[in-house]
């Protein structure tokens, strides 16, 4: 439950509601994934994108615009790891909307077997490497590529599955005009990201090219994903409700971090986790939340 | 020979007709001598601070008693009866569908002697043997009223045991892997689940639907609840182990919704209650499982200075210890979660690798401030027996004391197990006053 | 004062002051507390103590026959009674009336477990009583016999029973009874050191309980074990000592 209230909070802010008025202070920080370019009044958008834009322009300034939004990044990253993606990412709250609406109609999902999985995750990588090398292709005078930034797609403004998603939303709130321009491809995109984050629980998460960045900082983050061996049943249920497929909690019986670089921090293994205290999460050393023992049958209703 | 739901003639295998009348000439004193050894050891578990709650437990205690005649009643009325011997037949899955889940493993020694006629193999596990002969003898009121049978075959004895009841009723045999670390493990024994689903679809001619499942997993969920909430309250000593096991095998036969609420109002009758036997060393019991009334080496230990303050037999923790957590509530996610729940967490032997075994021992100890642990093996039981011989090195590494029980279904023994047992507790006691 | 109340014989010691000041040993009753009490009260006399004086502890099969008394195993018993007669005992083997038991002692004198067999009667006293029965000699004689053995006549078998039938056939077969009963004697150490042999702990061994006055036993032991094991002054005392120990006789 907490989950769906973070995220309607967090993207509630990103959605457009003119909470923080034209700041200029906030202008300049791009969080890790909030909003895409596509929403009319947010505050502020996506490193991904800010990063496109200053590789296609930097090259005579050596790049140098880079440093602030990667530092930024890097500090609002640092702390949090990609708790960002399970709790404020506008992609994370739909994918999350569908999982309940495939179960509440009791269509199984698609299961990803770990060898796929380690495949398909690695995918955002090459994802991220293909947009950041073809933008710098676009902008570096070598490649006199730069009379074609407006013929050629921008990379992640095609691929940003947000796009006609939230545009065609705006339009029917009425926040932005019917005639504000959607490419095909965008539509595709996001018929596509629709149609595999139902099927399969968190799809674009494994290959989503913010990720890839924000991926980079898991080694590092303040945030940890804790294991007791001692305390552990080899129940399995983490691997099960992982929607990311990470067999490293269940498998790892020594040492006691299981933090990934696949791990969305959505918390569903500390949260289904039976044993007391066998898996935590951790700040800085200190136990924020751990696992409990609970009947499923306590709550009010179904948990999904 | 006819089996008992009357349906297939099949040729018998290992029974024949001077067999079953010699078996069944056995019934009457099997009767007897199975209620005077429940009475023998109620009598014995009687102590002055029993808590007022057990009285339902003793009720239910006599297996051929009151249950008998409820189940009678039900299947009279057109209820369905599902046999199972082994905890791996999840019993959420009949009783999915409304039959009386029964699990009918037998603790009566004198079952064993028309087994024994039988087999010619004396040296067989002497659970096998009652539970064989309680069938050949008829003398089970609850054993013939199981329409169907489920045989899991996790050891060579419940192999042919489920093999040889084939000439008696009709079984569904459930394959175990060995080893269930693999993708091949596990999904062999997923596959397993869903042909029993498929065996009772056809044998009760109704389809299984995910409302049916959901609400038997849920019932057992709460029983599962109860029993954690109940393994908490006796860490303080506030109940014999003698009658903590014995709430913990009424889960085998009785109804699971009224147990659970009898379990509840146990547990709020414990709560805050003080130890019964404050210097009584401090044992975990485990090993093969120990069937009721075969209480022999529980009440031994309780009677020698002794409290089983936690035990990690399939016959009581670990029945109802881990639970069934469903996240996709669709007919898919439920059968996976139950298959994951019945094997992955489990400790018994007849797993390898079994490295849950020790780390379960080991964390029952540390939790339950065990001073040494009692191991039981019943003979014939290799599987537990060579775990016995793996416990002792584990246990000796973390300086844990440890006696290997080795015991039949007689009580030929007795004396000199007591005195084992006796020189055990007294050996746990003395490391008290020099933590060496 | 400390009393073994085994199957067979009934064991009791005085001590005081760290010392063993008297012993004696009297059959086994089926009600042993008027010949216990006896027994008791003469040695007492025979330590010049008055009657009466000091704490009883009592182990034995039959120990609960004397309520008075503190009660403890024999296995307990034994290992207390090793440590005090030799403080780097390790191992104790206890070869009683009835039973063979082995015992392993820590370091600290902490007894860490313990064997016993008790679904086997080879090795034990009635085993050798059984033995003397059918080659037609005093239980004594068992005791020195083996040392005129030429050579010893092998047994086969590890079950009583099975080898009363080859003693039989080697008596008819006309060998001398010395060298049967080192045979039997081999057979009894085989499965004694086979005991000794299953357990991780070495050092020293301790032979103790009433077989342990065999010689002969203990010979064949020493041969098979290829060491020296401590022998007590008084072997079949060791559970009675223990007992006294317990009851405060000296730490």
């Amino acid at each position: 439950m907490t989950q769906i209230f973070g995220l309607v909070l967090g993207n509630g802010m990103l959605v457009g509601l003119p909470l923080f008025g034209t700041s200029n202070i906030l202008r300049h920080i791009y969080f890790p994934n909030a909003s895409t370019k596509f929403f009319i009044y947010a505050p502020t958008y996506a490193t991904l994108y800010k990063v496109q834009d200053t590789i296609f322009s930097g090259w005579n300034s050596g790049y140098i615009d880079l440093l602030l939004p990667l530092l930024i990044f890097a500090a609002l990253m640092i702390p949090l790891g990609r708790v960002w993606c399970a709790w404020l990412c506008p992609l994370g709250l739909p994918q999350d909307l569908l999982t309940r609406l495939r179960r509440r109609l009791g269509i199984r999902h698609i299961e990803i077997a770990p060898h796929h999985s380690d495949f398909i995750h690695s995918l955002k990588y090459l994802g991220l490497f293909v947009i950041v090398f073809y933008t710098f292709a676009l902008g570096a005078p070598m490649f006199d590529l730069k009379g074609m930034w407006n013929a050629l797609p921008v990379p992640y403004e095609q691929f940003d599955p947000n796009r006609a998603m939230y545009i065609y939303g705006q339009i029917a709130i009425g926040l932005a005009p019917p005639s504000t321009y959607v490419p095909t491809m965008s539509v595709l995109i996001t018929i596509l990201y629709l149609g595999t984050c139902f099927a399969a629980r968190r799809f674009w998460c494994h290959i989503c090219p913010q990720g890839a960045m924000m991926s980079l900082f898991n080694r590092t983050a303040f945030v940890r994903l804790r294991k007791d061996p001692a305390k552990c049943t080899h129940c399995r249920i983490c691997y099960r409700v992982c929607p990311m497929e990470i067999l490293k909690v269940y498998e790892e019986r020594e040492g006691t971090d299981v933090s990934s670089a696949k791990c969305v921090h959505c918390y569903n293994c500390v949260d289904n986790c039976p044993e007391d205290g066998c898996l935590s999460v951790e700040f800085l050393g200190k136990k924020i939340v751990q696992s409990k023992y609970r009947c499923q049958c306590e709550e009010r209703g179904v948990r999904t | 020979m006819k089996d008992a739901s009357g349906g297939n003639e099949r040729q018998p295998r290992f029974m024949n007709k001077e067999i079953a009348e010699g078996a069944a000439a056995h019934r009457d004193r099997i009767r007897e001598a199975a209620a005077e050894q429940v009475q023998k050891h109620l009598a014995a578990m009687k102590t002055q601070s029993r808590p007022k709650a057990m009285e339902y437990f003793e009720e239910m205690a006599d297996p051929f008693g009151k249950r008998a005649e409820e189940l009678k009643k039900f299947k009279e009325e057109g209820g369905k009866v599902v046999g199972s011997l082994c905890y791996f037949a999840p019993a959420e899955i009949p009783a999915a569908f409304g039959a009386v889940p029964v699990r009918f493993c037998s603790g009566i020694y004198e079952a064993v002697h028309p087994a024994n006629d039988l087999l010619g193999d004396a040296g067989l596990c002497p659970l096998v043997k009652s539970t064989l002969g309680l069938k050949m003898s008829g003398a089970s009121p609850i054993l013939e009223l199981c329409d169907l049978v489920i045989v899991p075959t996790p050891c060579d004895a419940k192999l042919k045991l489920g093999e040889i009841l084939q000439d008696m009723v009709d079984v569904h045999l459930m394959n175990m892997p060995a080893v269930k670390t693999t993708e091949a493990g596990r999904e062999s024994w997923i596959g397993e689940i869903k042909a029993l689903v498929r065996k009772l679809e056809g044998k009760f001619g109704q389809k299984l639907r995910p409302q049916m499942l959901k609400r038997s997993i849920q019932t057992y969920q709460r029983a599962q609840a109860a029993w954690r909430r109940f393994s908490q309250l006796r860490k303080n000593g506030s109940i014999w182990g003698r009658d903590a096991l014995l709430v913990a095998q009424l889960t085998f036969y009785d109804d699971i919704g009224r147990w659970t609420h009898n379990v509840e109002k146990l547990c709020d009758e414990l709560e805050g209650r003080q130890p019964v036997a404050p210097e009584a060393a401090r044992v975990l019991l485990g090993g093969s499982p120990i069937i009721w009334p075969n209480w022999k080496v529980p009440l031994l230990i309780e009677e020698s200075g002794g409290i089983i303050i936690a035990d990690e037999l399939c016959s009581g923790s670990r029945t109802m210890y881990d639970p069934v957590v469903v996240e996709e509530w669709t007919m898919e996610g439920m059968l996976v979660a139950l298959a994951e729940r019945y094997i992955m967490p489990c400790t018994c032997p007849s797993f390898s690798p079994n490295l849950e075994r020790e780390q379960n021992m080991l964390g029952r100890i540390r939790e339950f401030g065990a001073e040494g642990v009692v191991f039981h093996v019943l003979r014939g039981c290799h599987l537990n027996s060579l775990d016995a011989t793996k416990a002792d090195r584990v246990l000796r590494r973390q300086r844990i004391p440890m006696l290997k029980v080795e015991s039949e279904y007689d009580e030929g023994d007795l004396e000199q197990v007591r005195t084992r047992v006796e020189a055990f507790i007294e050996m746990i006691k003395a490391r008290r006053e020099s933590p060496g | 004062m400390g009393v073994d109340i085994g199957a067979l014989w009934t064991k009791a010691v005085v001590m005081e002051g760290g010392k063993v000041l008297a012993s004696g040993a009297i059959r086994s009753s089926m009600h042993p507390a008027g010949p216990v009490g006896e027994l008791v009260a003469n040695l007492l006399a025979k330590a010049g103590l008055p009657p009466g004086s000091g704490k009883i502890a009592a182990t034995g099969v039959g120990r609960k026959n004397m309520a008075q008394a503190a009660h403890l195993t024999d296995i307990m018993a034994f290992s207390k009674g090793a440590r005090f007669l030799h403080p780097a005992t390790r191992i104790v083997v206890d070869l009683g009336g009835q039973g063979v038991r082995l015992m392993e002692l820590e370091l600290d004198g902490m007894m860490s477990n313990f064997i016993t067999n008790d679904k086997c009667s080879t090795g034990t006293g009635c085993f050798l009583d059984i033995m003397a029965a059918a080659l037609g000699v005093e239980p004594a004689y068992m005791g020195t016999a083996s040392q005129a053995a030429k050579e010893p006549a092998v047994i086969n078998t590890s079950c009583t029973v099975f080898a009363e039938s080859e003693v039989v056939t080697l008596v008819a077969k006309k060998r001398p009874v010395e060298e049967i009963i080192a045979g039997l004697n081999g057979m009894v150490a085989k499965k004694v050191v086979a005991m000794i042999n299953s357990v991780t702990t070495k050092g020293d061994i301790m032979l103790a309980g009433g077989v342990a006055m065999n010689a002969g036993v203990v010979g064949a032991i020493e041969h098979e074990l290829k060491r020296k094991a401590i022998l007590p002054p008084e072997p079949n005392m060791v559970g009675a000592i223990g007992a006294a120990v317990s009851a405060g006789g000296a730490k």
